[in-house]
């Protein structure tokens, strides 16, 4: 039996469970080992040089990351499959320039207070105190909006410690999760958070009546659950190693796997909620996920996560039935209707101020939703573009530090007279 | 044994006072010298004796950062008794309590019980920021028990939650009211309040007013 030490190779401490989980399991570090082996071949034999849209499309690659990255080469192909490489590129000096410029704000106290309540019993973690709180602290300055969110400590922090310190990787990685993955989650409404946390219920509901039944009537409601899985993206829920791998395919696939991951965690558990008794049990089975065979085992794990299949269009259309009331005010149901008779019911409603992560992503699973043209709500302007389009205007690319909200929204009819919107934004087809 | 009372408690406060802490003191007798930021809501459950009568205190731990208020305020409505907390090394966690008592008057029941604490009281006279005197007066200008507690050295957290406890019995034997009847009104009235219907599983509105200090 191989000797499992205490600390895990992120420096994290191995609770007595998970030690008893790795110790009678074995092959998975032989799993492991062999993934680093076939990932090294594949890198010296495929052109990861290639440009990242390129690369993003191919199916090896696709599979590749969910079998798992190897944690040598997670920071750089977490970049490239972000597309943070290229915005690193466009925008070489940001990071820096926010560090030189760090402003002194109230905000700065809050940071600080978190800074030594993160991963505490990380024996690394010292070393990365300073570059979490610049990282941060950069963060903030950079989108006001957001500013700064507790939980994004932690997010910030396992970046820190998978890039080896890497502040300005960190930084826009972070960024990339905050402003595209999770838009309007972090922010001082969170009003993505409560729209995605009443389409994950709908969805349990879906899948599993009875589970969404029995938190209802021990009144738990689900916000209470997984405020702390979305705000973080599952660090704190899942051990480590199972949160790098949601990682790896969230950067690879975007927003879906929020609601993939969430599903899975809930039908793992669905016979232990339905035994529970009270309130505090299910508090419990939900405190201990990071401890349970069920969630250690990352490779079960993924591969039940990625058999639920959940379409975009079904997301799409859940999340327009919850737009908070604030948002659909300004636009009405005829204007809906339209949009979505266009583009064949499925025009999807982003209500965040960045790039779609959509625009990294490909699914093989979706393959006849391939060419479905995207709506984008964008600070009060309107673009549609199709799958495979980028955004030229960096003005939709960018992070408004303005109003994010959609209350100018003017929503168009026609794919041709796409040239209204606020200024005129560019519009590919 | 069978519990015939549940009572609902809510901490409160700023970032760092020590909720999560005197949770974790009061609940798994435990102390850590180190603690992470509350992520949303957490919870936690006691059965404990109130004067020979068991009862189950449930415990709402809320996060301090004040954009989490959006999903905690939910909670207010069904809570019995707050324990408000501040940190008697941090002047601003003691002037950030009138935030905290507006807030909990906007969003709780109007004869929702309260108890104040101020913790960290085994922190040295150089590290004190609020005076124990400062404490006491607020606590009875709102018309609450008040105690300075230290977490670290199992000070005063007993006391704290038991007299919580016992105000709320209190409470509940002079409306003359049993726990059953008493919840059916409540969920009565959480119902007519949220126009939607959507009942417990209802979000909480942001309250929309900034802090102010004292």
């Amino acid at each position: 039996m191989t000797q499992i030490s205490d600390i895990d190779e992120y420096g994290f401490k191995r609770s007595e469970e998970e030690k008893k989980f790795r110790e009678q399991n074995e092959e998975y570090f032989l799993k492991i080992t062999n993934s680093s082996i076939a990932w090294e071949k594949f890198i010296s034999s495929s052109s990861l040089s290639i440009k990242n849209n390129i690369l993003i499309r191919s199916y090896t690659l696709k599979n590749f990351i969910r079998k798992g990255v190897p944690k040598h080469l997670r920071k750089d192909i977490w970049l490239k499959t972000s597309g943070c490489e290229k915005q690193i590129a466009q925008h070489p000096n940001l990071y820096n320039d926010l560090i030189r410029n760090l402003s002194d704000k109230e905000i700065n106290n809050t940071i600080k207070i978190d800074i030594p309540r993160t991963f505490p019993d990380n024996i690394f973690f010292d070393q990365y105190k300073v570059p979490l709180y610049n990282v941060l602290s950069a963060f903030a300055d950079h989108n006001p909006i957001v500013s700064y969110c507790q939980g994004l400590n932690y997010i910030a922090g396992l970046l820190l410690i998978v890039c080896s310190g890497d502040e300005k990787a960190s930084f826009w990685l972070l960024k990339h999760f905050v402003e595209n993955i999770a838009p309007e989650y972090h922010t001082k409404t969170m009003k993505g958070l409560k729209r995605d946390i009443e389409v994950i219920t709908d969805l349990i509901k879906m899948h599993a009546p009875s589970v969404n039944e029995k938190m209802f009537e021990l009144s738990l409601p689900w916000i209470v659950i997984m405020t702390k899985w979305f705000i973080c993206f599952f660090a704190e829920t899942l051990d480590t190693e199972t949160t790098l791998r949601v990682w790896d395919i969230m950067f690879a696939e975007g927003y879906k796997i929020i609601f993939r991951a969430s599903l899975a965690i809930v039908l793992i558990l669905k016979d232990d909620i339905m035994k529970a008794d009270d309130i505090n049990d299910l508090a419990e089975l939900f405190r201990n996920i990071a401890k349970d065979p069920r969630f250690l085992n990352s490779h079960s794990f993924i591969n039940f996560m990625l058999s639920l299949k959940i379409k975009r269009r079904q997301l799409s259309i859940l999340r327009r039935n919850h737009l908070q009331i604030d948002d659909s005010k300004n636009i009405t149901d005829e204007q809906i209707k339209i949009i979505a008779n266009k583009s064949d019911a499925s025009a999807r409603f982003f209500f965040f101020n960045g790039i779609l992560d959509y625009f990294s992503e490909e699914d093989e699973d979706e393959s006849d939703e391939e060419d479905v043209p995207t709506v984008i709500i964008n600070n009060g302007s309107i673009v549609i573009c199709s799958n495979c389009t980028v955004l030229k205007s960096s003005k939709n690319i960018e992070i408004s530090t303005e109003s994010h909200n959609t209350e100018k929204a003017e929503v168009e009819t026609s794919t041709d007279a796409f040239k209204k919107g606020t200024s005129g934004e560019n519009v590919e087809k | 044994m069978d519990f015939s009372a549940t009572y609902k408690v809510l901490v409160l406060g700023d970032s760092n006072v020590g909720k999560t802490c005197i949770v974790h003191r009061y609940c798994d007798e435990r102390y850590y010298d180190t603690y992470i930021s509350t992520i949303g809501i957490d919870f936690k459950q006691k059965l404990i004796n109130l004067d020979g009568v068991p009862v189950k205190l449930q415990i709402w731990d809320t996060a301090g950062q004040e954009r989490f208020r959006t999903l905690t305020t939910a909670y207010y409505r069904g809570a019995m008794g707050i324990l408000l907390m501040y940190d008697v090394t941090s002047l601003d966690s003691f002037n950030n309590l009138s935030y905290w008592l507006r807030n909990i008057q906007e969003n709780a029941a109007p004869d929702v019980v309260k108890v104040l604490a101020g913790n960290k009281c085994e922190c040295t006279a150089a590290q004190r920021a609020v005076d124990k005197e400062r404490g006491d007066k607020i606590a009875e200008n709102f018309d609450m028990p008040f105690f300075e507690v230290s977490c670290k050295q199992n000070i005063n957290i007993e006391e704290c939650f038991l007299t919580l406890a016992r105000k709320i019995r209190e409470q509940r034997e002079h409306r003359g009211e049993n726990f059953d009847e008493e919840e059916q009104a409540k969920s009565g009235n959480m119902k007519r309040s949220t126009s939607n219907g959507l009942g417990p599983f209802t979000l909480g509105n942001s309250s929309s007013e900034g802090r102010c200090s004292c």
